[in-house]
């Protein structure tokens, strides 16, 4: 049994890592298409750099970044780590932030659609 | 002629996949016939290895694909032709909390069990993935709204 469980480990290892590495060259080598990423994409403001944008991406890779360092030290505990409330509200509130933002730039749109020429 | 071709190609796969189950039937019964131990311990090894090569090996068929590319990545983050925050971040956490099981499993080679995932992992990953979901959801409605007005 001890070899089936082992084989199993190796079999989701491979799998996996295989997926992510895929993943992770395609974004690289511009085999995912990655532009306008950063830009507002509905109302008055499209096309433009987006504060909102930036800020969670700033929020989202630090966070993944604190989160592996966290694994990277204690690889062997017997569960995740668990994330400190402080962090889960940091992000919460980024993603609040950014979703406040793409809803406020969809109304400015419509509102310029509906204003009188 | 495409027609020749896309049934050649179904050709090779309907093989492949007759290969696979051949080959899975034939290390359960192997292990099932000639295996240590029980009658129920090998029926136990049987059935697991047999679903393990047969999981391993469509997941191996999907990855070759993939870097064939047969099965198009190019639109993963893509939203209307540019590509999507809320998608980017769904895609870094999923990759995060994956890499963090990997590595955990990685280290403890010997460990009977799958590392606990504590609640707070979950939240994290509940507020990514909703932030998705509202994001397509705020877009869906200003696709609805702009219908609406023509």
């Amino acid at each position: 049994m001890p070899d089936l469980v082992r084989a199993t480990r190796w079999a989701m290892i491979i799998l996996l890592g295989g997926l992510m590495v895929v993943v992770i060259l395609k974004i690289l080598t511009r085999g995912i298409n990655m532009s306008g990423l950063l830009e507002v994409k509905h109302g008055v403001d499209k096309e433009s750099f987006s504060p909102a944008r930036v800020q969670m991406l700033m929020a989202t890779v630090l966070a993944g970044m604190y989160y592996l360092l966290q694994v990277i030290n204690d690889p062997a505990a017997g569960s995740l780590p668990d994330p400190p409330i402080g962090l889960v509200a940091v992000l919460g509130g980024s993603h609040a932030i950014y979703l406040g933002g793409k809803v406020q730039s969809v109304m400015s749109g419509n509102r310029k659609k509906t204003e009188p020429k | 002629m495409p027609d020749q071709e896309n049934k050649q190609e179904k050709g090779k796969y309907v093989g492949a996949q007759v290969v696979m189950v051949v080959l899975v039937t034939l290390i359960a019964i192997g292990i099932g016939v000639w295996g240590p131990d029980s009658a129920k311990t090998r029926l136990t090894m049987s059935i697991g290895y047999g679903l393990l090569v047969l999981v391993f090996l469509f997941g191996m068929v999907v990855l070759v694909e993939i870097i064939r590319g047969n099965i198009d990545l190019a639109t993963l983050l893509n939203e209307g032709g540019k590509a999507s925050m809320s998608r980017f971040q769904l895609l870094i956490f999923t990759f995060v909390i994956g890499l963090s099981l990997f590595l955990m499993v990685a280290a403890r080679p010997d460990a009977e069990k799958f590392p606990d995932i504590p609640a707070n992992v979950l939240a994290l990953l509940g507020i990514s993935a909703s932030t998705y979901a509202v994001s397509k959801g705020i877009q869906a409605g200003s696709k609805n709204d702009d219908a609406e007005k023509k």
